[in-house]
């Protein structure tokens, strides 16, 4: 604040007639520094009307405007105190936060004698519906006060931060609760603050306050802590309060089993760090602590207690003895951590005779409880097992110091069972690990024969124990290994049929693997190892041995094998140099044929089954298997073609095993499902290739037109057109098809296809097909203008998009005549879509993705974005338009300044101008450096547009406006 | 105003080139910049090329001065901050015909016989043609239909009067509509001048002293400094807004 002269009236008048518009204002009152405004700005009733928050019903958003005379406040009270203050107790109440948030910095500037008087006042603001997102400014008033010696007022705000209320759906939970006489779902505290703000002020601002006020600190947090655990507590009635922290807490010290993440955990690591520091630093006692956290029923402040009296057993005298010879702390298992670890290192300091209590409690025993916990008579041995298991625990932590005979028998006890395993923490809890462990490290595998690998497989057995290496473990490391050896593997494959199916799967898996990466094998092996597979009973034996280890039971049966050996057949039959030989035709048949004929999915199956058909045939044997009988088909016709090049192209005339099993496939009766159906959809384009006739003479059956076989037709449609490119050759033959689904476009957004989009597959299709001409829009019986007619906003926005980025993608510029035919394309969907903007607001924007092709002529483009931008009432991807008027503003400067004012004015009604400065700047620069009047002009009214949403990056371009602009 | 664009726009037009046409004897140049410009097509454009021509005129006459300019240009600005608001609202105009209103019910009065004094006692109780006891006069209901007309006009007009401002504010300050609490600096403003323009208006006979023309030359300017802020470029704008800052802050 540079400047202290008093102005004029005449002054103030000037300067407020200069401000009328928000962004003036704005400007007006951030650069503002004389403090001795604030009176006769306060005098014209400058600060009388802050902004509200704003509803926008219909787009159901509100919104907090900012106010620029906040701003100004901020600056005076660094300098005014009193005269900012009585401003801001002037103000009238409002529940714009940005508002409140202005008050709180003007108070953190003020000095806290006077910043101080406003506490109670912004409580009221913390309280008001949208005040929690003062959180972080608070953050800093209170440190604020804090430093300046207002601990008291410092603390109150503390506790308003922490403020937490009961879970709003407690009633409900409660109701489901006693219905279901569990909780399903747990109660959640609702505080004012988020988690993650919560953690920045603990961590960061609270340290600072328990240094200075360590007793009311920790007071604010055990507080807290006790509303947290309460509202957080199913807690019944007459009945000791349990918070189970040992299950969400397991640690009192930080521990990597603390995993959990919430409030709770925080005030408790808070509190622990305020206690540790005040013990430190001799600011509370033992006393204050057992005053304020003994006033607290919550096994939590027990266990904080206990483990204070660890880390300060100075300080804790006497105390270490009570507690560890409370027969009733020693019986509560939730305070088990705590208590022993402090047993641990105190044991030995006690004396003999309370040491005695403790080791007369182990040897006592828990009471004999008459039924086991899964409901059964306790039996004697089992009983005496456990007890003597549980000594062992509670032995293990004091061994060392153990009297003589407490010693010999903890070595008996050790003897029989081996030593505790103790890893750091006493705790043992609830942890988990990701995947299967493998008994042998890759390395070891590498080093093994394959005759020693398959004894390996067939002797090794895994242990029941929990997270124990086991056979699925194994077979992920074989599979590596055979993915590092393809050919060692395939030509041994043959002796690898006397292993678990789980390991044989892995076998084909990694060849499979190999092939992809058309990694050359011998085949000879593996087909007859694969006939061998699809021979045999589908089920496994689960008496046969080594079969009952299976750490899961999905290679109870040879499924997942059968369903690899089918997508190893699929990659072997691809036209590559390593594909199948020839030689063995009948017997790839023959395997396919078999995995055809598995059972699996029924119809009844497919009913049940969650995801959709194409996805089913994906994952299931014959779903995979019929995916592959068009690959087998070319597959034959190649080689036949090579065998005899002169001879005729084959059809399913010569291969009439193929013709046998697709008609039987498509007969109802045989094959019910309707993942069957999607293999057909797929594959249409190469049954057409193999077989035109045969594939035009079936495509009623394919397509069935039948009311009741409905799904079988969609099933069939859904998969070719999302699968398949569009084929020129189809496009004949599928006419009526692509009739039905343009007519029934608007239902494809709306039924559940999985991961496929039926409407955007189509519009793909129609679209390229129109791209090759083979398609119009003149007659209203064209399929584009069928499927326009009944395409939804979206759908038809993704047509706009796929053009595009077709455009954008494709490898050569486009032809005159395929750019003219473009343009009248947009010009006709332009002409219908214009009469309703808002219906059409996605088709519309999306000519973005044209126009950022840059394959259209430049001022066309410009013009075209112009006019759909004046038009829709919202505009996305306006940053891809301003990116690309950067470099379409040096071709043609007047269209792309032009266009740039006409986004800004419509992206700065309702966001911010979120565009590059850098592009910004360039079309303005390249409008005024043209030398073209128009273009000056309308760089004239876009960088005024910016300046008026505060864009004042581009002032500097370009000259003071010298004629009166067009409006835009 | 001029003085305070640092733009360099502002430029000495001559006589001949004037957009004003000939001149008073003894002027021969006036300053003219894009912000009058803008400010003139603006008023031209929203209101009526009579708020245009006005305003030329006020600016023409703050710089000739000729005598009773003061009055002159009062009056101009006030019948812009007056009439300009319904004009951009595109609101009628509609003021209270006072005169024709005040005649209807002087005629009825008139013959009702009514008395156009107070109502005395002792006078009442000679008067044959009045009626009625003697704290009261009876008037007929015709009378009271016009005398309710002439108050419900007045009630009207004047919540006419503090409507205006605020609608055709929406109008010129769009990205404010709906935001009344972004309108209070230019609605009081723009009151204020009206009301400053009024009192500069009135002659009581005595002349224009120099703290009048004073107070003439700081009312347009923040004229012109509203309008152009209006009116247009922000960029012109924000170097008025510069200008005062200096000022302020120096």
């Amino acid at each position: 604040m540079p400047s202290c002269a008093k102005p004029t009236p005449d002054q103030v008048a000037r300067a407020l007639a200069a401000i009328p518009r928000p962004e003036q204002a704005n400007y007006f009152f951030t650069k503002l520094d004389n403090p001795e405004w604030l009176e006769p700005l306060k005098a014209n009733g400058i600060f009388s009307s802050p902004p509200g928050v704003e509803h926008h019903e219909s787009e159901g958003t509100i919104s907090f405007p900012i106010w620029p005379q906040g701003r100004y406040l901020i600056k005076v009270a660094a300098h005014s105190a009193e005269a900012a203050l009585a401003t801001i107790e002037g103000v009238p109440s409002t529940e714009n936060f940005h508002v409140h948030q202005d008050f709180l910095e003007a108070a953190i500037a003020m000095p806290v004698p006077v910043a101080v008087r406003l506490v109670k006042r912004a409580l009221q603001w913390w309280r008001a519906p949208y005040g929690r997102h003062l959180a972080e400014a608070f953050e800093r008033f209170l440190l604020h006060l804090a430093r300046g010696g207002e601990v008291t007022a410092a603390l109150k705000i503390a506790e308003a931060l922490l403020e937490c209320g009961p879970d709003p759906e407690a009633e409900k939970k409660r109701r489901e609760r006693e219905e279901h006489r569990f909780g399903l779902d747990s109660l959640k505290p609702q505080m004012r603050t988020e988690w993650w703000r919560l953690r920045n002020l603990l961590r960061k601002g609270f340290p600072e306050l328990v240094e200075l006020s360590p007793r009311a600190s920790i007071q604010v947090l055990a507080s807290t802590l006790a509303r947290l655990i309460k509202y957080a507590t199913w807690q019944p009635e007459g009945r000791r309060p349990i918070d189970l922290s040992a299950v969400w807490r397991p640690a009192i010290e930080q521990n990597p089993l603390n995993w959990q993440r919430d409030a709770r955990g925080e005030v408790i690591a808070a509190l622990r760090d305020a206690c540790e520091v005040a013990l430190r630093t001799n600011s509370v006692t033992f006393d204050h602590l057992d005053e304020i956290l003994g006033g607290h029923q919550w096994d939590i402040f027990e266990r904080m207690r206990l483990h204070l009296y660890r880390l300060f057993p100075e300080l804790a005298g006497e105390r270490i003895a009570t507690v560890l010879t409370d027969r009733d702390l020693f019986e509560r298992p939730d305070l088990s951590h705590e208590r022993t670890l402090l047993l641990q290192e105190h044991f030995v300091r006690l004396q003999p005779p309370q040491q005695q209590t403790i080791l007369g409690w182990i040897a006592e025993g828990p009471p004999s409880p008459e039924l086991s916990w899964t409901g059964e008579p306790m039996k004697d041995e089992e009983w005496l097992d456990y007890v003597k298991r549980l000594t062992l625990r509670q032995l293990q932590p004091i061994a060392r110091a153990l009297p003589t005979d407490w010693a010999d028998r903890y070595r008996a006890l050790v003897n029989e069972y081996g030593e505790p395993r103790i890893e750091g923490s006493r705790i043992v809890s609830a942890g988990w690990q990701s995947g299967s462990k493998s008994p042998k490290t890759l390395e070891e595998l590498r080093g093994m024969s394959s005759p020693e690998l398959i004894n390996f497989m067939r002797s090794w057995q895994p242990s029941t124990d929990f997270m124990a290496p086991d056979q699925v473990g194994l077979a992920g490391r074989f599979e590596q290994l055979v993915g590092e050896e393809p050919e060692r593997f395939a030509s041994e494959a043959g002796r690898f049929r006397d292993v678990e199916p789980v390991y044989l799967h892995s076998l084909v898996r990694g060849l499979a693997a190999a092939v992809e990466k058309q990694q050359s094998i011998a085949w000879e092996p593996i087909i007859e190892l694969c006939g061998w597979v699809a021979a045999q009973p589908i089920e496994l034996d689960p008496q046969r041995p080594g079969g009952s280890n299976l750490h899961e039971n999905s290679h109870a049966s040879w499924r997942p094998t059968r369903q690899k050996i089918a997508s190893l057949l699929g990659a072997g039959l691809k036209p590559r140099p390593t594909d199948i030989p020839f030689t063995q035709r009948g017997a790839v048949w023959s395997i396919l044929s078999a995995l055809c004929d598995d059972k699996e999915p029924t119809a009844e199956d497919e009913a049940a089954s969650s995801g959709d058909p194409a996805t089913l045939a994906l994952n299931r044997v014959r779903g995979v298997a019929l995916n592959q009988l068009a690959d087998y088909g070319l597959w034959v016709r190649r080689h036949l073609a090579e065998e005899n090049p002169s001879a005729p192209t084959a059809n399913f005339d010569r291969m009439p095993e193929l013709r046998e099993r697709l008609e039987l496939h498509l007969d109802h009766n045989r094959e019910p499902t309707l993942m069957a159906r999607t293999s057909y959809g797929h594959s249409l384009p190469w049954l057409h290739q193999l077989d035109p006739a045969w594939t035009q003479a079936h495509l009623a059956a394919i397509f069935p037109r039948e009311e009741d076989a409905t799904a079988f037709r969609r099933a069939a449609w859904v998969s070719y057109v999302c699968y398949t490119r569009a084929y020129d050759d189809l496009l004949p033959v599928l006419q009526d098809e692509y009739r039905w689904a343009a007519s029934n476009a608007a239902d494809d957004e709306s039924e559940e296809h999985g991961f496929a989009k039926p409407g955007d597959g189509l519009a793909d299709h129609l679209l390229s097909f129109y791209w090759r001409g083979l398609l119009g829009f003149d007659r209203q019986d064209d399929l584009l203008v069928i499927f326009y007619a009944h395409a939804s906003d979206s759908l038809r926005a993704h047509g706009m998009w796929a053009i595009g980025r077709a455009f954008q993608e494709a490898k050569t510029p486009p032809t005159a005549e395929t750019v003219a035919r473009w343009q009248r394309f947009w010009e006709w969907r332009f002409s219908v879509a214009r009469n309703d903007p808002s219906a059409n607001r996605q088709e519309l924007n999306g000519f973005t993705w044209w126009l950022i092709s840059d394959r259209f002529e430049t001022q066309w483009a410009l013009r075209q974005m112009t006019e759909v931008l004046r038009v829709v009432d919202s505009v996305e991807h306006e940053t891809l338009i301003s990116d690309y008027l950067a470099k379409a503003s040096e071709r043609k400067p007047a269209e792309a300044v032009t266009l740039l004012g006409v986004l800004i004015k419509k992206v700065a009604r309702t966001r911010a101008w979120f565009a590059s400065q850098e592009e910004t700047r360039a079309v303005l620069r390249n409008a005024y450096e043209c030398g073209e009047p128009a273009a000056a002009i309308g760089a004239d009214q876009a960088r005024d547009l910016l300046l008026s949403i505060g864009y004042y990056g581009v002032r500097d371009i370009g000259s003071a406006p010298s004629a009166m602009p067009d409006s835009p | 105003m001029s003085n305070m664009s640092s733009s360099g726009q502002s430029q000495a037009i001559s006589t001949a080139d004037s957009p004003f046409g000939a001149m008073a004897p003894g002027a021969t140049v006036f300053r003219w910049d894009p912000q009058r410009e803008r400010i003139y097509s603006w008023l031209r454009d929203q209101g009526g090329p009579g708020f245009a021509e006005a305003f030329k005129g006020a600016a023409m006459l703050m710089q000739l001065r000729p005598p009773a300019y003061v009055r002159f240009v009062c009056h101009a600005l006030r019948d812009i901050t007056n009439g300009l608001p319904a004009a951009i609202a595109k609101e009628k105009r509609k003021q209270v015909q006072y005169p024709r209103l005040v005649g209807e019910i002087l005629s009825q009065w008139t013959t009702e016989r009514l008395p156009r004094g107070p109502l005395v006692v002792a006078h009442v109780a000679l008067e044959q043609h009045v009626s009625g006891r003697f704290e009261e006069a009876m008037i007929s209901a015709e009378l009271v239909e016009k005398i309710a007309i002439l108050l419900n006009e007045h009630e009207q007009g004047r919540a006419r009067g503090k409507e205006n401002p605020l609608s055709f504010l929406e109008a010129s300050i769009p990205e404010s509509a709906g935001r009344p609490h972004q309108l209070v600096i230019p609605r009081d403003q723009w009151k204020a001048l009206h009301a400053d323009a009024q009192h500069g208006a009135h002659e009581n006979g005595q002349g224009c002293d120099a703290d009048d023309e004073a107070a003439c030359a700081e009312l347009f300017t923040r004229f012109e400094l509203l309008l152009g802020s209006l009116a247009g470029s922000y960029y012109l704008t924000l170097e008025n807004i510069d200008a005062i800052l200096r000022e302020a802050n120096a």
